[in-house]
């Protein structure tokens, strides 16, 4: 039955030739895609696991993969966990090496410029032995000093190599902090959305920033990227046992960790079934056609053999013997052709872009003979089947009314027609409605009394006149708690903040000047200007809100009356009227008896709260030849997170006449 | 008992709006050696009847037994099987597969009984012996004469050693000389291999050679000249019941 299938073929030469060839378009169009879906899917395996230095298998807290950018020291591995880790991991198979990672923001700067960072800190040891294995060139990991991609070099407007850099951050106890290090040289983070964040550093580096010996992670290197999700389990299971509930194991392609990877192969995947889908329809359809018209060209030949006893089975056999045979020359054809075009191509040394990867990278297809014996064989058993119904059907001569199914391509035309549709439809869903303006109230007080009003509360919180006197921050955070001693000297809106305990960080100074903050160290070279975007986070948020002249920075306009705990109140909503205004609006509360502000809530530009503060004044100073009363406590509350906050205690305020050399800059170093 | 048997076996074709009535409550029987001719003009509904006989068709009406055995009650895979056991077929055409030499023509029946192939190719060649024509085996359909073919196809028909061979105007694409050395070939397989024939015809120089001559008129029997010593289908009947079940 094979030769005389074969001979057939032979017999019809142009028609075998002619479904050959558009058979073997469509799977060499498979195979490319094939072919180029591997490149793509072992790039983005090699920037996630090699480049981005995740390798294989990573060691978190529980739940670290999703909280560490939010609460790095909440969620950080202190160091019993991580003598633990570093125990149970080399008896495990396939163990390669292990690594401490840390990550963390913060600002740097530059002279004058300064940007926001996304900083990893990692061993470059390490890192150096995980790059041997990557199919990516990477430049050498910084041994003393800092990498920083191109694109954060340019906010920062080109600084010398080896010039100093300084970092600028919150400590995991929440206090700012700062260090200096050189610019040794640049690197790509692999991934265009933080591209120009991007910042590494010696692990130890970024410790002595944080201010800590935590670390965010550990990662693994085993001997194959195959064995990580064997070695994840068995690690979780060992470390399960040692520590129930603490740690959490996941692999390079977790999607916290291997977005990049995740989401593109997920698309791409998509893609490539959809391709396969409509391609396979068509050399199915092709394939059909032929079988049809072969059939009809022989009906006397299938009349002759059913006479002989043949069944219709053993007849549709030898017409679906003949497009196997076709499907297998057009699959040789494809195949050679797709290994001789990928071979072309590394010849010619193609480079390509892919998806989210910062730089072109050299075009090196890879399709494994077994990947391409699969897709071939499933092909070409989808076709066989294919070719059986139809030849079945039509050999049979009676159609049996009832037994007629939806033809196979129709239905894979529909299923391909609902996997495009599913991506086309998707981000219908995705629409919000626009959050609601808030109504003004109809018969407001006009703007002017309303600034006197701000500037009367500002002046309760020392934001006019000359004053000095002790603050301390308690900060309670679900990673401890904190008590900082401050003196504090104020005149016209200019703050200056000096340490005083715990002695470890005394001489650390804010100075908030009108629009600029800084803070400065011993140890530091010059002071570090912070940026208003730092000025959310930690201490600075702190500072920021209880200097806040409102009545300068934010534009008022009338809410109506509210009431707060039994205390009759107007409500305004404050909006940014100066670019060093940090947050977009606030709504005060201020005391309708006595103008004071009672409250505030500060808002992002969404309208999201990101910061509620409580004011009390039971502190009295004498301004004027009259006692007024002046702020005692302010609690400044995390929005969305109530169990953190700050408690900033006001004690012995009295008027004072500092200097105003004391706000300055340049003074700020030598005090 | 006989091995194909009729009884007021009708066929209608429906053409559109006008139906045809091909046969016409034929009553009819085949017995064992028998070489029967049927004759009649075009369109009297020769061909039919031997479709039905082969179990090509099924009647519209009536009954057809082979050896004894209704043929409705025969499932598709049964009705394949007595093709293939039971039955040898020459068409007016040859219907040789082009792309195949004499030899695997005639071993193409073979295919379907489980042999060997040295002992397919054993007695593919042995029939084309029969046939004389040994020296063609390797002669691809398009290679050959007319006569030739249609010697290859009854080589076919005779390969299984089937009981009935059902033969469709064999000789009408043939010239006179290859129409009657055919008929000699049958009627000689006939005596010698006592081998059942049933074939249509419509050239009357051939009735002659022809012992029992079956005359259809617009699908109606007119005349059948039956010999009263027909051998009965006993044979059939023994070998056929375990085939046909
Ligand atoms: N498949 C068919 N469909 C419709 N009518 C048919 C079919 N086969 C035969 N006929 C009609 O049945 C009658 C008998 O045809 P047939 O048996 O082929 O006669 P013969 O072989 O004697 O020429 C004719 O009128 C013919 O037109
Ligand atoms: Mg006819």
């Amino acid at each position: 039955m094979w030769s005389m299938a074969f001979r057939n073929l032979y017999r019809d030469r142009r028609r075998t030739l002619a479904t050959v060839i558009a058979v073997a378009a469509g799977l060499f169009a498979v195979l490319m895609f094939l072919a180029y879906i591997r490149f793509v899917e072992s790039s983005l395996a090699a920037v996630v696991i090699y480049r981005d230095a995740n390798a294989h298998v990573q060691v978190y807290r529980v739940d670290g993969p999703e909280q560490l950018a939010a609460t790095p020291a909440q969620y950080s591995l202190d160091s019993a966990d991580q003598a633990l880790i570093h125990r149970a991991l080399p008896e495990l198979p396939h163990f390669l090496r292990a690594s401490n990672q840390l990550v963390g923001v913060g600002v740097v700067q530059a002279d004058a410029d300064s940007a926001v960072f996304l900083a990893r800190g990692i061993d470059p040891e390490f890192e150096a032995a995980l790059q041997q294995h990557s199919p990516l060139a990477a430049p050498p990991p910084p041994v003393d000093g800092l990498l920083l991609t191109t694109q954060l070099q340019d906010l920062l407007g080109y600084p010398a190599q080896h010039s100093d850099l300084q970092l600028f951050g919150a400590s995991y106890a929440n206090r700012m902090n700062a260090i200096e290090a050189p610019l040794v040289g640049d690197f790509s983070t692999g991934i265009e959305a933080i591209e120009d964040k991007g910042l590494k550093a010696p692990l130890a580096l970024l410790q002595s920033l944080y201010d800590t010996d935590a670390v965010s992670r550990v990662v693994v290197q085993l001997d194959d990227r195959m064995h990580s999700g064997n070695f994840r389990a068995q690690l979780a299971a060992e470390l399960e046992r040692q520590a129930p509930g603490r740690f959490e194991v996941t692999t390079w392609d977790h999607p916290q960790i291997g977005q990049l990877y995740t989401s593109f192969m997920g698309f791409f995947n998509m893609v490539f079934a959809f391709t396969g889908i409509v391609v396979f329809t068509i050399a199915l359809t092709t394939i059909q056609h032929t079988v049809a018209m072969n059939v009809a060209d022989r009906t006397r030949e299938i009349g002759m053999l059913r006479s002989l006893g043949f069944g219709r089975g053993r007849i549709a056999g030898l017409f679906v013997r003949e497009s196997l045979l076709t499907t297998l020359a057009a699959a040789l054809v494809a195949a050679a052709l797709a290994y001789a075009v990928i071979a072309a191509l590394a010849l010619a040394g193609v480079e390509t872009q892919l998806p989210r990867i910062a730089e072109p990278a050299p075009l090196a297809l890879q399709l494994p003979p077994l990947w391409a014996v699969i897709a071939i064989a499933c092909a070409g058993a989808g076709i066989a089947l294919g070719a059986l119904l139809t030849a079945r059907k039509r050999v049979g001569g009676e159609v049996r009314p009832g037994r007629r199914g939806v033809p196979l391509t129709q239905l894979l035309a529909a299923a391909g027609c609902l996997l495009l549709a599913v991506p086309l439809l998707s981000p219908a869903q995705a629409q919000t409605p626009p959050p609601m303006e808030e109504v003004a109230a109809s018969r407001s007080p006009d703007e002017e009394t309303m600034r006197a009003w701000l500037k009367q509360a500002d002046l309760a919180r020392g934001g006019w006149g000359s004053y000095q006197w002790k603050l301390r921050i308690h900060t309670e955070d679900p990673a401890g708690a904190t008590d900082t001693d401050y003196d504090i000297a104020v005149r016209d809106g200019r703050a200056l903040a000096m340490t005083t305990a715990p002695r470890r960080y005394r001489g650390e100074k804010i100075l908030i000047a009108s629009r600029a903050m800084w803070y400065a160290k011993p140890g530091l070279r010059k002071p570090v200007s912070i940026s208003p975007q730092q000025r959310l986070v930690g201490e600075a948020a702190n500072g920021d809100i209880a200097a806040t002249q409102y009545a300068r920075d934010y534009a008022p306009a009338y809410l109506g009356s509210a009431d707060l705990d039994g205390t009759s109140c107007h409500k305004l909503k404050l909006t940014a009227a100066s670019d060093s205004a940090t947050y977009e609006s606030i709504i005060y509360y201020l005391d309708k008896r006595n103008r004071l502000a009672v409250r505030a809530e500060f808002l992002t530009a969404s309208g999201m709260p990101l910061k509620v503060a409580h004011f009390e004044y039971d502190n009295r100073v004498q301004i004027d030849g009259e006692t007024r009363p002046f702020v005692s406590h302010m609690k400044i509350v995390n929005a969305n997170f109530p169990e953190r906050y700050s408690l900033l205690e006001y004690r012995r305020v009295a008027p004072a006449d500092p200097p105003d050399s004391l706000f300055t800059v340049d003074t700020l170093m030598t005090l | 008992m006989n091995l194909v048997e009729f009884e007021s076996v009708t066929k209608r074709y429906r053409l559109g709006e006008v139906e045809v009535t091909a046969l016409d409550s034929v009553d009819f029987a085949v017995r064992r050696g028998d070489f029967v001719a049927i004759t009649g003009p075009s369109g009297s509904g020769k061909t039919t009847m031997l479709n039905l006989i082969g179990c090509l068709d099924s009647p519209t009406s009536g009954e057809i037994r082979v050896a004894g055995q209704p043929v409705s009650g025969l499932d598709d895979h049964a009705l394949d099987q007595l093709r293939s056991r039971s039955y040898g077929i020459i068409f007016q055409n040859f219907n040789l597969v082009p792309v195949l030499t004499a030899l695997e023509n005639v071993m193409l029946p073979l295919y379907l009984h489980g042999l060997s192939k040295d002992e397919r190719q054993h007695r593919a060649s042995a029939a084309l012996a029969a046939v004389s024509l040994t020296r063609f085996a390797d002669f691809r359909p398009d290679q050959m004469s007319g006569g030739q073919r249609q010697r290859v196809a009854v080589a076919r028909a005779l390969v299984t050693e089937p009981k009935l061979i059902l033969a469709d105007e064999p000789t009408a694409s043939l010239d006179t000389a290859s129409a009657l050395s055919l008929v000699d070939l049958m009627k000689e397989l006939n005596t010698e291999r006592r081998v059942t024939f049933v074939f249509s015809t419509h050239d009357q120089r051939l009735l002659q050679h022809v012992s029992r001559v079956v005359e259809l008129r617009d699908g109606q029997l007119s005349g059948d000249d039956a010999p009263g010593a027909g051998v009965t289908g006993a044979a059939l009947v023994q070998t056929g019941d375990s085939e046909v079940a």
